[in-house]
């Protein structure tokens, strides 16, 4: 009886999980993971003489295993039952927060500095770079015993020393301790900071621009829906608590987005959000429905200065608050402003910009690499 | 292809158990041997070829090997037949094993610039070649008939289970069961055990163990401390242990499944309390062929103190050599060779006085020391490891980085130590005892439950989110 129990339990695994793979519909992407999937390999007397085809069967088995995000986040809640505090760049700390490691890169840190300084040099106009701080070292006292994390402060004081003087740095590391104290002001799951993570930005910005805020406070929409970001992907688990997208409501704002390239105007756009993503994994992403090279908000705030933010993801959580304050605003993402028309410092001529704003988080500052397009 | 991978587990294990069940006894080991060579031609198509014309050889070879087929002057003939099958089969191993670090060492030492050979390991055949010799042999000295179904001998040869990482099963322990064997829910149900039991020992403990040591070994000095050193060496003690053992285990469960039965290879070696007692318990299979066909056709201990030491530093030197083609696999031998002498014939009895903690440290000491040897293929990185582990490096005693390791493998360090002692099957044996029924029931639930995780980790291997991306 046990002998046939255990001989069934085994059949029932490799049969289950072999018949299941190639009944069920290969998968393209995943969501979960953020990237294209493995397909089903072609068998050529070359490839698999050269054990191609072996090699890419193993990663279409892997890739489009049955039940492959639930194995995985298995495979995250063992390893926090055998008390990891750390899971694939991600550490497990405080409050169901998942906080990102950091790891200092003083090279790529020291290329955009140059980058920034250089750029500086071709423009006429002020400009004002905030630094974010991450959950990382705003958080810090949540993580957990042995964490190994650069100090990201010591990165900023880096960035400060070797910043051209004409750049004004902002980093809203007080105002972003002082809010944590009583609002959520980073997602538990994802990278990215809340809509009150993102004020506590502004207000930082906006004391630094030297100028009043627009509004005095600010009432948020919860949306509904279970919000399992970027981190959660990295470091799945059972035992997660999920978030809630929130964001700015100001009944009295007019908005409108138009993206430079036709191709990339997402259409789903009301206002500043696209309600679509809602429906989606990345619902961050509602922000503008993601990140694109380059749109301008016009609003119908008093000021009619026309400003230029360059910015990563963080800024997307910003720039609601901002429309408040400015009528026009340009808005570049260098990841994908390459080769324009236009360099960046050509289209401030162009259209008038008074104000530069450059908008990033350490971590993005700290690895990325498209500071070179800025010219 | 390897145990601990998706094509094995999910499609040829399927495909080849479900064909081996339907298809009539007469054809069992042909299914088994067109699995077997699809299994061996997986990572190198090309190679089954050799592993082809070592079996014919072998097949011949045994044929004439045996001394009864012959009237008259039969020793001679039989004896040419062994020769040709040693010679053939170290000949492969060594061409092509070892070319290529010969070539280097005389490059190194003479300067002569001569090109390295473009080979590649065939998998394996440090284990099969090792198989069909003792076949041969066995069969000069009369202790098994010759097969007369080249078939029947292939299926032993090419056996998936123990192709490619052992356990090294001799020909006299499957000889009967190549013809007559009897498969039955009982052997499968144990098999299914066994191999749940090494894929979670291989995927599960072993990998994360290696991972520790990898981390820790590719680490710059300025970040290590002393204590990380020998944590970097001990997380790869228990990842060689896990992992080799893990495969064994898999290898007799597979075996098991098929109706077969192997020898054990493994017997909780880090248990032993004196490296004499290290060797009968580890990669039993290798010891034992190297004691029958090299140290005892040597001699052994039958020629006098000094001859006996002279055998003993070869079969050592020869079984080191075995495992890689680089010298300090040798060295490793001669480093238990030298342990194993000193254990005979100046301490031993003394280290059985003291008391049992202090023969466990000793032994386990001087293990963990070897698998440091054995590690590094790399002299200088050795002798700097070895620095760092006996804090001439003047690294700090323990630093950040150190505690972190230690608190976040901790839980993991606790079930290596438990995995690797008899304590699990003794705490079975107890359950047993009190309710037979609770031990089912533990037995029926571990199985799945490890299968599930281990299918986890093997998922998790290519898992792999990107935070920036689009489209």
């Amino acid at each position: 009886m046990k002998a046939k129990i255990i001989t069934l339990t085994f059949l029932l695994f490799i049969f289950g999980f072999g018949i299941a793979g190639l009944v069920l519909d290969d998968r393209e992407f995943s969501d979960m993971e953020n990237r294209l999937l493995a397909q089903s390999p072609e068998v050529t007397y070359d490839a698999v003489m050269k054990g191609e085809f072996q090699d890419k069967l193993e990663s279409y088995l892997s890739d489009q295993m049955p039940m492959r995000d639930g194995l995985y986040s298995l495979k995250v809640d063992y390893e926090r039952l055998m008390m990891k505090t750390y899971q694939n760049g991600v550490y497990f700390a405080d409050d169901g927060y998942l906080i990102q490691e950091y790891k200092e890169n003083p090279m790529q840190i020291s290329r955009n500095v140059q980058y920034i300084n250089d750029f500086a040099q071709n423009v006429d106009v002020p400009i004002t770079f905030m630094l974010v701080p991450t959950a990382t070292a705003v958080l810090n006292d949540k993580l957990p015993a042995g964490c190994l994390n650069d100090d990201q402060m010591k990165s900023i004081d880096k960035v400060r020393e070797s910043l051209d003087d004409k750049i004004n740095l902002v980093v809203p590391d007080e105002k972003l301790k002082q809010a944590a104290g009583s609002e959520q002001i980073f997602y538990r799951t994802d990278h990215h900071w809340t809509a009150q993570g993102a004020y506590a930005g502004y207000e930082a910005l906006m004391e630094s621009l030297g100028k009043p805020k627009a509004r005095a406070k600010y009432e948020y929409d919860t949306f509904k829906g279970e919000f399992y970001g970027t981190l959660y992907s990295k470091a799945p688990s059972a035992l997660q608590e999920s978030d809630s997208f929130t964001a700015p409501k100001n009944k009295e704002g007019n908005y409108a987005v138009s993206f430079a390239k036709e191709q990339e105007n997402p259409r789903t756009l009301i206002g500043m959000y696209d309600p679509t993503k809602l429906e989606t994994k990345d619902k961050y992403a509602t922000l503008f429905g993601g990140n694109f090279s380059h749109f301008t908000i016009h609003t119908n705030a008093q000021n009619k200065e026309r400003i230029l933010v360059i910015k990563d993801s963080y800024a997307n959580a910003v720039l609601p608050f901002l429309a408040d304050s400015y009528a026009t605003i340009e808005v570049i993402d260098m990841r994908y402003y390459h080769m324009e028309q236009q360099t960046v410092s050509e289209l401030i001529k162009s259209e008038g910009v008074s104000q530069v704003v450059l908008l990033y988080n350490m971590d993005f500052f700290n690895s990325d690499n498209n500071f070179l397009w800025l010219d | 292809m390897l145990f601990s991978s998706n094509v094995f587990l999910y499609m040829f294990l399927p495909l080849c158990l479900g064909l081996y069940f339907l298809v009539p006894r007469k054809l069992k080991n042909f299914v088994l041997l067109v699995f077997s060579l699809v299994f061996y031609a997986w990572g190198e198509p090309k190679y089954v070829l050799i592993m082809l014309a070592s079996i014919t050889v072998a097949f011949i070879t045994g044929l004439f090997a045996d001394q009864k087929r012959y009237k008259t002057n039969g020793r001679r003939k039989a004896m040419i037949s062994m020769i040709i099958a040693i010679v053939w089969n170290l000949g492969f191993l060594f061409f092509f094993k070892y070319t290529n670090l010969f070539i280097k060492t005389a490059n190194d030492i003479g300067g002569f610039g001569i090109k390295a050979l473009e080979i590649a390991l065939p998998i394996g055949i440090s284990f099969y070649s090792f198989q069909t010799l003792s076949y041969v042999i066995d069969v000069y000295k009369g202790e098994v008939k010759p097969q007369r179904n080249i078939l029947n001998l292939a299926t032993y040869v090419a056996l998936f289970p123990q192709l490619i990482a052992g356990p090294i099963v001799r020909y006299q322990t499957i000889e009967e069961q190549l013809t007559e064997r009897h498969e039955n829910f009982l052997l499968f149900s144990q098999g299914v055990k066994r191999f749940s039991y090494g894929l979670a020992k291989k995927v599960i403990l072993a990998n994360s163990a290696g991972a520790l040591f990898e981390e820790l070994s590719n680490m710059p000095g300025s970040e290590l401390s002393v204590t990380a050193a020998w944590l970097g060496i001990i997380a790869y003690t228990f990842q060689i242990f896990f992992d080799f053992s893990g495969y064994s285990d898999m290898a007799i469960g597979l075996g098991k499944m098929f109706g077969f039965e192997f020898l054990e290879n493994f017997e909780y070696p880090y248990i032993s309390k004196s490296i004499t007692e290290f060797w009968r318990r580890w990669h039993i299979s290798l010891s034992t062929w190297f004691r029958d066909y090299v140290y005892i056709p040597l001699g052994g201990n039958r020629k006098g103190k000094g001859r006996q030491v002279l055998n003993i530093m070869i079969v050592w030197a020869l079984t080191g050599f075995w495992h890689g083609a680089s010298w300090n696999f040798m060295g490793w031998g001669v480093y238990f060779g030298i342990l194993l002498l000193l254990e005979k014939f100046i301490w031993g009895k003394g280290l059985q006085k003291a008391p049992a903690v202090i023969q466990h440290i000793y032994a386990m000491f001087f293990v963990v020391i070897g698998w440091a040897l054995f590690a590094f293929d790399d002299t200088d990185k050795l002798i700097n490891n070895l620095k760092n582990m006996f804090g001439s490096n003047g690294l700090p005693i323990i630093n950040d980085m150190t505690v972190s390791k230690l608190i976040g493998f901790a839980v993991t360090f606790v079930i290596l130590v438990i995995a690797s002692t008899p304590l699990c099957k003794w705490a079975g044996a107890k359950i047993k005892g009190k309710s037979e029924r609770a031990y089912d029931v533990i037995e029926v639930i571990s199985i799945p439950l490890l299968l599930i995780l281990s299918a986890a980790y093997l998922v998790s291997s290519s898992y792999n989110p990107f935070l920036y991306f689009r489209f």
